[in-house]
């Protein structure tokens, strides 16, 4: 044992506090760095020396730089996330949905239907004017438009989310792609050097983003790797990846069907766990579907009840015409004949100048009290609608909000445990600078000692 | 409990909660700017569907005013045309009476026709009216004239048709009354042309002669052998023997006619005699005593009081001769039926027998009626009867009860009452003016209906507002906000608002970097 060696344990403890503060240095620096893992050097004494009268200590060694997380809190966050996706991307559609139904402003198809059977009420009432037949007209034809219109739109918010749907499909493939990327890099680096921080925290960014999209379940293998499983289908295996797509399937009517999620091959289908795509899925099949077949329904009901008594009618040259054509609020039509002539328009059964029965029933299909189906008029129909897509919202923003507070909850305690604390990185990092400081004076020390052997010499 | 507070934590807190607060205000503003509580489906879906329901029941109210206001224009047209010919009646039954008075002529008859035919014209034009193209009376053939003449005849081209109006929950209206129904009775009746007022009698109260009419008290004057102009008050007469009495002592001779009529009067010195009111006066004319004699004798017109139930048939003058009463034939859906009246004493004698009769027999009901001066038989239907004299047996004639009795409609009667007045046919006058009476009664329940209307319009028009009202304010409580609470709400969420940034800032500003 030399005085070189008590220099060198000096020079292991400035090397190791200069390690340790590099780290603080890079926590500080990545403070604000989103998904970033904070870092910790640890450190370790080195092998001891046998001088045959005991061990001497040769001072210091940097054993590992470790990222500081909870996998288990990462796996919950994994998952609540891609729960929180689903519901807000189910809101979004639902939100647009009541847009397109109107709003506490703009209530624009309870008007309509307001007004077209008022304008019946009053050519129902006499005196009887044919100018009130325009009045009927118009009304009927703003109300058709209004259903047309309204179907339209929920038929381009379908298109619209199988977009968002593709877009998110290209997105997953792209992120595991990525990740597939990312495992190649961290299976060559940690074969080489201890572990990859940076990558695994992107890696981890990442598979947080793909289960935002769908529930992903990762399992980390031995050599660093993860294999990404949807669905109980491993999508990513190393550096291998099953790419995904979106199959459209056209319904029966020629308007956008259903879509489904396959692996590229097309032979297995994915069944969509919990995530934005389900979110959207269930948004199109089952909120948009539904609304528009409710639509449907509303529009049916009211062309059936319309037209079984208007048929009944006689007017000059237009016996038992039907009022509406068309099959549901997609086609919903004013009968041209009556357009072209409103004489047409049957206020009786028996084409009577002053019988206005036929108008009267016609109008009555709209007022309270009326059974045209389940005991409900046209336009308490249609508030049951509203009703119904108001509570479904509703309960759609509890969901959002209760998620939104669990996610919050998970990553406040995850950030407990992984995020950087500067005030904390600042006591380290005067810690690291006086031990620094100390292992210097050591060197500084045995610099003196040789010094004096120098001189005696 | 988290064990580390790291500085990205605080800054998350710090968003949420700000985040928070701002929405909080954002909400609270829009509350403010729009008065709304509700202002997205999602905010309360039980009041959306509420507010819902509450404006659709706003439109159908509204509707309802609306149809109300209609209706009015039709109900008010009705009302006005019916005024019009309940005025034209009346006029046409004092053109017939003024024709039954002795005083008429063959020339006040033509007058009268004449008068009689421009009546019908105008009751035509009425009749026809329309409203924004819809014909009045029409019924259900608003397009169409509800009448129009037809040579001697005028026929109703409508039919029975009632237009509704809807004008409240469940509540509809009638608004129009068809022509047929306007123009007379729904059921058969048949007039009387006998006068069956009993003969004037002493003990006859002033205020029953002329049929009701009643007198007028005062003075008359008179011019006799004796000189004149004498004057005599007699407004402390309160029978006819009072009248006899005040001027058998101011030197007149009075009686009773013979036909039991009025009173005649006889200057003692021979004539000539002049009666008649001083200047203002009508007591000689209530009195039926206004004339001129060369003679000496002024026989006075008919004052006689209307017939009562109760009165004998021996004091009838047309029925002098002929009491007992025999029988007469009434003919219904083709049955023939004798009614035996041998037993009647009094007029209410041959309502009872009558009735009895055709009660027994099972046939529909008749009633016998008593009108200003003669019988009526009314159906409850519009059955047509008749009824004929027996072979032998003048009973029918001496009542006025032979002919048909069918329903009376306005433009046939007065057609008839014209066709009478160019013939002279007093029976025929008579017979229309009774009609003419039982028009005018018509005309008034038919006004009763449309009065009935249009207080059902008003009282409906009042209801429908106080529940536009109510719905209205039963929205306002669901979907407005409380602007007081909204304020104040605001103002204390701007303070915790300024708060949290402030606080914020401070404990951003703060690390352990400063102390070392």
């Amino acid at each position: 044992m030399g005085l070189s060696s008590i220099m060198n344990i000096g020079l292991t403890g400035m090397f190791a506090a200069s390690a340790s503060l590099q780290t603080a240095s890079h926590n500080i620096a990545n403070a604000s760095t989103p998904g970033f893992t904070r870092q910790r050097t640890l450190t370790g004494s080195a092998l001891a020396v046998d001088t045959g009268y005991g061990l001497l200590g040769s001072g210091t060694q940097v054993m590992d730089i470790s990222r500081q997380t909870d996998n288990f809190l990462v796996a919950r966050q994994r998952d609540q996330m891609a729960m929180l996706s689903q519901y807000a991307a189910a809101d979004s559609a639902l939100a647009t949905v009541e847009t397109i139904f109107g709003s506490v402003e703009n209530n624009h198809l309870g008007d309509a239907l307001s007004q077209f059977f008022n304008a019946w009420s009053s050519l129902a009432t006499p005196p009887h004017s044919d100018a009130l037949r325009q009045d009927v007209l118009g009304s009927a034809e703003r109300l058709a438009l209004d259903l047309q219109s309204m179907s339209n739109s929920l038929d381009s918010l379908a298109g619209d989310i199988d977009d968002q749907m593709s877009a998110g499909v290209e997105s997953l493939n792209s992120l595991m792609t990525t990740v597939a990327d990312l495992n190649r890099q961290i299976l060559m680096s940690e074969s080489t050097q201890s572990s990859a921080n940076d990558l695994r925290d992107q890696r981890d960014r990442l598979l947080a983003e793909i289960s935002s999209l769908a529930r992903t379940d990762v399992i980390e293998r031995d050599d660093g790797t993860v294999d990404v499983i949807i669905s109980g289908r491993t999508l990513v295996t190393r550096d291998h990846v099953e790419l995904l797509e979106v199959q459209h399937e056209a319904s029966d009517d020629g308007r956008p069907g259903s879509a489904r999620i396959t692996v590229k091959d097309g032979r297995y289908e994915l069944v969509l766990p919990e995530g934005e795509l389900l979110g959207l899925q269930q948004a199109r099949d089952d909120q948009v579907v539904h609304s528009r077949r409710e639509l449907d329904e509303l529009a049916r009901t009211l062309m059936e009840r319309v037209n079984e008594l208007h048929v009944q009618g006689h007017s000059d040259g237009g016996n038992g015409l039907c009022f509406f054509t068309g099959e549901s609020a997609a086609d919903i039509a004013v009968n041209t004949a009556l357009v072209d002539n409103p004489a047409f328009i049957a206020t009786s059964r028996s084409n009577l100048s002053g019988d206005a029965d036929l108008a009267q029933e016609i109008a009555a299909l709209g007022q309270s009290g009326t059974d045209v189906s389940g005991g409900r008029s046209m336009t308490e129909l249609f508030t049951d609608l509203v009703v119904e897509i108001a509570s479904e919202s509703a309960a759609s923003q509890y969901r959002v909000d209760g998620q939104q507070q669990m996610v919050e909850s998970l990553t406040a305690r995850l950030e407990s445990v992984r995020g950087v604390s500067l005030d904390e990185e600042a006591a380290n990092i005067a810690l690291y600078q006086n031990a620094y400081q100390a292992n210097a004076r050591v060197i500084a020390a045995v610099q003196e000692m040789f010094e004096s052997i120098l001189t005696m010499v | 409990m988290l064990t580390r507070v790291t500085q990205n934590h605080i800054s998350n807190l710090i968003y949420m909660h700000t985040h928070d607060n701002l929405r909080l205000m954002s909400e609270l503003q829009e509350m403010a700017s729009t008065g709304r509580r509700v202002n997205s489906y999602a905010d309360d879906p039980q009041a959306v569907g509420l507010m819902q329901r509450y404006e659709s029941l706003i439109d159908e109210n509204s509707q309802y005013l609306t149809n109300i206001d209609r209706a009015r224009t039709m109900v008010t047209q009705s009302d006005a045309a019916l005024l019009d010919l309940l005025e034209l009646v009346r006029d046409a039954r004092q053109v017939a009476q003024r024709e039954l008075n002795a005083s008429s002529s063959d020339t006040t008859h033509a007058i009268g026709a004449s008068e009689v035919n421009a009546m019908i014209d105008h009751a035509l034009a009425i009749a026809n009216q329309s409203l924004e193209g819809n014909s009045v009376f029409a019924g259900y053939r608003t397009d169409l004239q509800a009448f129009v003449k037809s040579g001697d005849e005028i026929i109703y081209q409508g039919d029975q048709g009632v237009m509704d109006a809807r004008i409240g929950p469940n509540t509809t209206m009638g608004v129009n009354i068809p022509g047929s129904e306007l123009m007379g009775s729904s059921t058969s009746s048949l007039y009387g042309f006998a006068d069956l007022a009993p003969r004037l009698n002493l003990t006859d109260s002033l205020g029953d002669i002329g049929y009701g009419a009643g007198w007028q008290a005062g003075t008359i004057t008179w011019t006799s052998s004796a000189g004149g102009p004498l004057e005599v008050d007699l407004s402390g007469a309160g029978t006819v023997a009072d009248v006899i009495d005040i001027l058998g002592n101011a030197g007149l001779n009075v009686s009773i006619s013979a036909d039991g009529r009025g009173l005649t009067v006889t200057d003692p010195g021979g004539g000539p005699l002049t009666i008649s009111d001083p200047a203002g006066g009508d007591t000689a004319l209530s009195l039926g005593l206004v004339g001129t004699s060369a003679d000496g004798t002024v026989v006075g017109s008919d004052i006689r009081v209307s017939p009562g139930w109760t009165d004998n048939l021996a004091d009838i003058e047309s029925l002098a001769g002929g009491l007992p009463l025999g029988s007469l034939e009434l003919v219904i859906d083709g049955t023939s039926l004798v009614i035996d009246l041998s037993g009647a004493a009094t007029l209410d004698d041959v309502k009872t027998d009558f009735e009895a009769a055709v009660a027994a027999a099972g046939l529909p009901p008749l009633t016998v009626e008593l009108g200003e001066s003669a019988l009526q038989i009314r159906s409850g239907n519009a059955d047509v009867f008749e009824l004929r004299q027996l072979p032998g047996d003048d009973t029918a004639q001496r009542l006025g009860l032979v002919g048909t009795g069918a329903p009376h409609r306005l433009f046939d009667v007065m057609l008839n009452l014209q066709d009478a007045l160019e013939a002279g046919d007093e029976t025929s006058i008579r017979r229309a003016t009774a009609e003419l009476v039982a028009i005018e009664d018509h005309l008034l329940e038919m006004e009763m209906v449309i009065g009935a209307r249009e207080n059902l319009l008003d009282w409906m028009e009042g209801l429908n507002t106080d529940r536009e009202y109510n719905l209205n304010r039963n929205l306002s409580d669901v979907r407005d906000a409380d602007l007081f609470q909204v304020t104040s709400d605001l103002k204390q969420a701007e303070t915790t608002y300024q708060a949290s940034l402030l606080v914020s800032s401070e404990m951003l500003k703060m690390t352990l970097f400063d102390y070392l």
